[in-house]
């Protein structure tokens, strides 16, 4: 028979993996930035024709003039030393990329890991108690949540929390970020963690309560995701061959939930965890804007509007490390948590 | 001598769209302590969900009508925190198809402890060498504890869920179909180890089948079941020499075994079980049939002693 | 017809299976020819390279003389008129969406043989033949609304009406339930007198086989190890592994019961199947030449593991599982200087790669960051590799316990396992022990039939 690797097998030759994974999506994201219309010189002058040697000057400056596999080595060699060059759009000409997103990164991170632990939480235990409890009252209830919070606007759902909680009940405030003068030191850039680091439970409740609203939007509606698919997981492995034999040796109905449908339900779940963060960097956008939380999201929006191509594709860059990177760990997971991934 | 199991007109309903489907509709029988009795029919017949109705795992909604008594304990009337209790420690199940019975994301180990623990507290330490004693009885050495189920080729399956059977010592082992996913020679194999563990431990043995080899090579006492109903009950040995039920003798005649001279078959199909026919349930089938069959229930009738059938002409029959 | 020499079908990489390996066989018109064995011996591979469902890696098929290995795929297609295939679910191989008429009427439709009318008109018609009746009303039927033994029927119904000369039936009453697998017999047997068909029958069922085979094969790991006559075969078998499967049937006789000797265990892994004769790990009547190496050392030490005293004095003297080899006949295993095991090995230097494989992507210039991080790794792992030995080696003296050991293990063993034994040596870091070489015995004739086995 043939025995499984071991977990450490696995995961080495999963990261080993990742690498080509990651050039590949960077060497996609060169090559579709430079297929799209618009000329980025051209958008540095804001649709004025300007003065050929100006043009010829700013293509020499930014590289354009080399050819297209010189532009594409020299590109790679340098997002590789994280040097994502400098910005050309009109609110951040001249400034190094790398230095504008790594400013905005740690908000987007909070906001993402919160809206996921949110979303994964709140989903998978709707989903269980749905699947668990199928065709009752709670279920039809539980169902209902789920599909219509997957199909809520994120803007109306959060300035709907906003005029609830911040404005009615005065609550939480109404903005995304804090918006004072006493911040912890930046050590992570993450007011929590930062605030944590220094031992100061007032500051981190401060940046906990400016969290809550936006984390509380987002993860509500990537949930609902959640609750369809563990409960649909859920009704598959409750009634499982093995599910049955289980309650055949006299084991406890509560455990057989828990320890055999719950876990096999949640294989499926974490397989696909790593789409619903791509999905979630879409949402992030929308939900930094909503808040007025000034991360990555804003940032791209930004860039977009004035044309910021090496803006953009330094902020495509990272947002598709960070993909390659999480989905590295989801797979490890899954093998964690599914010994025959590991064949 | 007291039977260990007397089960008493047994009826399970299950719910459908169109009416209760009456997969067992009165059986009645004993198991004496040691004895392995078989139970033989066609696909949806009922016998599997007799088997399941006996240990209580029938799905929600089920109704159990009848008595299920082991040694004087009426099963059928316990709570479901006892009869739980009662599952896996008094009687245990073996399962077709031991590929998919056991949990993917769970070690051989964790199977045994879950199982030991949900009946006893003892130690772990305690649980985990029961559980090595199980698995070395039936040929899978203490090193392969901490595999998962799909490191083992479906023979060793098998062996695992016996082993996991034995393991609580059960006085009763109800065994659905236990080798018919297994080739022949695995199937030998377990049916040895089948013949074995009522000569060594003294358990009595309800073997769910189709296959009527499987029961002339194990079996003390046979039942043939047909749409929900026992039609035949008797020693092994007469009803495979005697049968008197026309089911059982078209069931014995359709074999394709290795003497096998001719072809036989029974014509027509099993009878829808939300709405059978009336009186006895195979006359449509039955290529002796009378009128008498179309109108009137056949008695459930002693012919020799422990041979019953059911059947108005039993006696032309003998 | 003919099918010579079926050989070497890769199923998957990897790892490379051979799912049957070199199969030879021929089949005369108007013949019914059995392919029996257990689960994973190749029998439903075979069928399916037959009709090009599967291609073979190598070796041929004919079919009225003409070699179809190589065809296209355009230019098989009217042959697959000629050639049906029935399948052991019939459920699963109707379409749940078409009624049971359409099922059968389309292929005579997908071939362009004739109009919706006509083949209705001839799909009721073979319905009838195929005691599907009333045909009218059974043809706008689902297939989910039949028993298993009306869908079977309609599955062979839709194999015959193109009228074909060969039908691959694998596994056809396999899924029916006793009463009604006559029936489809015979209804297979009316056909083949009807239009003259020749059968390949695939079946794990040796009781059917002898019923409807006028010859068989008995395969076993992806070779045939006996094949001819079916009366002669079954009256007296003679390779040991036909004899084991026919004992094992239980009989429904209940004066037929007797004492039975099984072979052990169950099938090996087909990804490395035993050296010899393939069935001499499980041979009740094996001999010292049929083929012993290693691996039958590794599943006595197994059998042994079931006794804890003999499992903890095997592990103290011989080591780890993970430090024995099989090389060919040869046994090997390290005593001194133990290594790191293969397996951790992998993984060690997939992690020196990986960490090594950052810094190549991070250097300035990627060529040489890569040639640097290749070479590192290599060196690396092997340093890494050798303090690990060294810090394991053990004394000499530990290697003359073992040879000794070894030698008592593999003289307390099964006889022709233990006469296979040539010798158990020191060499170096290593326990050798060499078992007797061996060839596969090929197949003989044998009283008009052929068989793989040394004893005849």
């Amino acid at each position: 028979m043939a025995r499984g690797r071991s977990l450490l097998a696995y995961a080495a030759t999963r990261g080993l993996l990742a690498i080509p994974m990651l050039l590949i999506l960077l060497t996609a994201v060169f090559f579709i930035l430079r297929v799209l219309p618009g000329d980025p010189v051209l958008a540095l002058w804001g649709g004025r024709e300007p003065p050929p040697e100006i043009v010829e000057a700013a293509r020499h400056e930014l590289g354009l003039d080399k050819p297209p596999w010189l532009q594409y080595l020299d590109y790679m060699s340098r997002v590789f030393r994280g040097d994502l060059g400098r910005s050309i759009g009109e609110f951040y000409r001249g400034k190094p990329v790398w230095g504008e997103i790594s400013s905005r990164l740690p908000a987007t991170v909070e906001l993402s890991v919160g809206s996921m632990l949110v979303a994964s939480s709140v989903g998978i235990v709707t989903g269980v108690v749905s699947g668990a409890r199928r065709d009752t009252r709670l279920d039809v209830v539980l169902r209902l949540y789920g599909t219509v919070i997957w199909v809520i606007p994120i803007f109306w759902l959060g300035v709907l929390f906003q005029i609830v909680f911040a404005i009615w009940l005065g609550w939480l405030p109404p903005h995304g970020r804090w918006q004072g003068t006493d911040f912890p030191h930046p050590v992570t850039g993450m007011y929590t963690i930062d605030s944590l680091l220094e031992r100061n439970p007032a500051h981190f409740w401060t940046a906990l309560r400016h969290l809550v609203l936006p984390c509380l939007t987002l993860g509500l509606v990537l949930s609902g995701f959640f609750t369809k698919t563990v409960r649909a997981n859920m009704l598959r492995t409750i009634t499982a061959d093995y599910a049955e034999a289980a309650h055949a040796r006299g084991v406890p109905g509560r455990k057989i939930v828990t320890r055999h449908a719950f876990r096999n339900a949640l294989v499926p779940v974490v397989t696909v965890l790593g789409l619903q963060f791509a999905i979630l960097f879409a949402g992030a956008v929308i939900t930094e804007k909503t808040f007025s939380i000034d991360g990555i999201g804003l940032l791209l929006l930004e860039s977009v509007v004035s044309k910021d191509m090496t803006m953009i594709q330094g902020i495509v860059v990272v947002y598709a490390t960070i993909i390659v990177g999480v989905s590295l760990v989801i797979d490890i997971l899954g093998a964690v948590v599914d010994p025959r991934i590991r064949l | 001598m007291q039977p260990l199991l007397e089960v008493r007109d047994l009826r399970v309903l299950f719910r459908t769209k169109r009416g209760p489907l009456r997969a067992v509709d009165g059986v009645t029988f004993d198991l004496a302590p040691a004895e392995t009795m078989g139970v033989v029919g066609e696909t949806g017949c009922g016998k599997s969900s007799l088997g399941k109705a006996i240990l209580g795992i029938l799905p929600p909604g089920t109704r159990l009508e009848g008595s299920i008594l082991l040694d004087g304990r009426d099963l059928a009337a316990l709570s479901r925190e006892e009869l739980r209790q009662v599952r896996g420690k008094d009687v245990a199940l073996i399962f077709q198809d031991p590929t998919t019975r056991l949990d993917p994301l769970m070690t051989i180990r964790d199977h045994f402890l879950e199982t030991i623990l949900s009946h006893e507290k003892i130690a772990r330490q305690v649980a985990l060498e029961r559980a090595k004693k199980a698995l070395a009885s039936m040929g899978i050495p203490e090193s392969r504890l901490d595999n998962y189920p799909h490191e083992f080729s479906g023979g060793m399956r098998q062996r695992i869920m016996i082993a996991m059977a034995l393991v609580m010592n059960p006085r009763l082992l109800i065994a659905d179909e236990p080798t018919t996913s297994l080739d022949v020679i695995v199937e030998a194999q377990i049916l040895n180890i089948l013949e074995d563990l009522k000569r060594v431990y003294k358990m009595s043995l309800l073997l769910i089948t189709h296959n009527l080899g499987i029961v002339a090579e194990v079996c003390d006492r046979v039942a043939v079941m047909y749409a929900g109903e026992f039609v035949e009950l008797g020693p092994m040995r007469e009803v495979f020499k005697h049968p008197i039920h026309p089911y059982t003798r078209g069931l014995l005649a359709s074999i394709i075994h290795l003497e096998s001279k001719e072809l036989n078959s029974i014509d027509g199909l099993p009878p829808d079980l939300v709405s059978p026919p009336p009186a006895c349930r195979f006359h449509p089938r039955c290529a002796y049939v009378q009128d008498v069959c179309r109108t009137k229930d056949p008695e459930w009738v002693e012919y020799t002693p422990g041979h019953f059938a059911a059947c108005h002409f039993g006696r032309d029959f003998l | 017809m003919k099918l010579p020499a079926l050989q070497r079908l890769l199923m998957r990489e990897p790892p490379v299976v051979h799912a049957v390996d070199g199969v030879s066989f021929t089949l005369p018109p108007g013949q019914i020819f059995g392919l029996v064995g257990e689960s994973g011996c190749g029998k439903t591979t075979v069928g399916r390279t037959v009709l090009r469902l599967v291609e073979p890696t190598s070796g041929a098929v004919r079919f009225e003389g003409k070699d179809i290995t190589h065809l296209k795929e355009s230019e098989i297609r009217p042959l697959r008129r000629s050639m049906q295939i029935i399948f052991q679910d019939p459920h699963a191989s109707l379409n749940p969406a078409m009624t049971i008429g359409q099922s059968i009427a389309d292929p005579l439709i997908v071939h362009g043989l004739a109009s919706e009318e006509e083949a209705k008109a001839r799909a009721l018609e073979v319905m009838m033949e195929a005691g599907l009746s009333p045909a009218e009303q059974l043809y706008t039927k689902y297939p989910a609304d039949l028993s298993g033994g009306q869908k079977q029927r309609a599955a062979i119904a839709r194999a015959v009406i193109l009228r074909p000369k060969f039908i691959v039936a694998d596994e056809p009453v396999a899924m029916l339930d006793m009463s009604i697998r006559a029936r489809i017999l015979e209804l297979m047997l009316e056909l083949k007198d009807k239009y003259d068909l020749t059968y390949l029958f695939i079946t794990h069922d040796l009781a059917t086989a002898k019923f409807i085979c006028d010859r068989i094969a008995i395969m076993y790991l992806g070779r045939i190890v006996e094949v001819g006559d079916a009366k002669a075969i079954f009256n007296d078998p003679k390779h040991p592994y036909t004899q084991a499967l026919l004992a094992a049937i239980p009989s429904p006789d209940p004066d037929a019961r007797r004492l039975k000797t099984l072979p052990k265990g169950e099938v090996p892994d087909a990804v490395s199947p035993p050296a010899g004769c393939r069935f001499h790990p499980r041979c009740p009547v094996a001999t010292p030449t049929c083929g012993w190496e290693p691996q039958d050392v590794f599943d006595l030490l197994d059998q042994r593991a079931l006794n804890e005293d003999l499992a903890r004095r095997d592990e103290a003297v011989l080591g780890p599982r993970s430090q024995m080899w099989g090389d060919g006949p040869t046994l090997r295993i390290r005593i001194g200087g133990i290594g790191i095991p293969l397996r951790q090995r992998r993984s060690l230097s997939a992690l020196v790669l990986l960490a090594t494989g950052v810094y190549a992507l991070l250097h300035p210039l990627v060529g040489l960051g890569v040639l640097v991080s290749g070479v590192s790794a290599l060196v690396i792992t092997e340093a890494l590799a050798r303090w690990h030995s060294t810090r394991n080696s053990r004394r000499r003296g530990d290697a003359v316990r073992a040879r000794e050991h070894l030698a008592e293990v593999l003289r307390t063993a099964p006889e022709p396992l233990a006469k296979a034994v040539r010798r158990v040596e020191i060499e170096g870091d290593w326990v050798v022990a060499e078992f007797a070489p061996t060839a596969d015995p090929g197949l003989r004739k044998v009283e008009g039939r052929e068989v793989r086995c040394v004893l005849y």
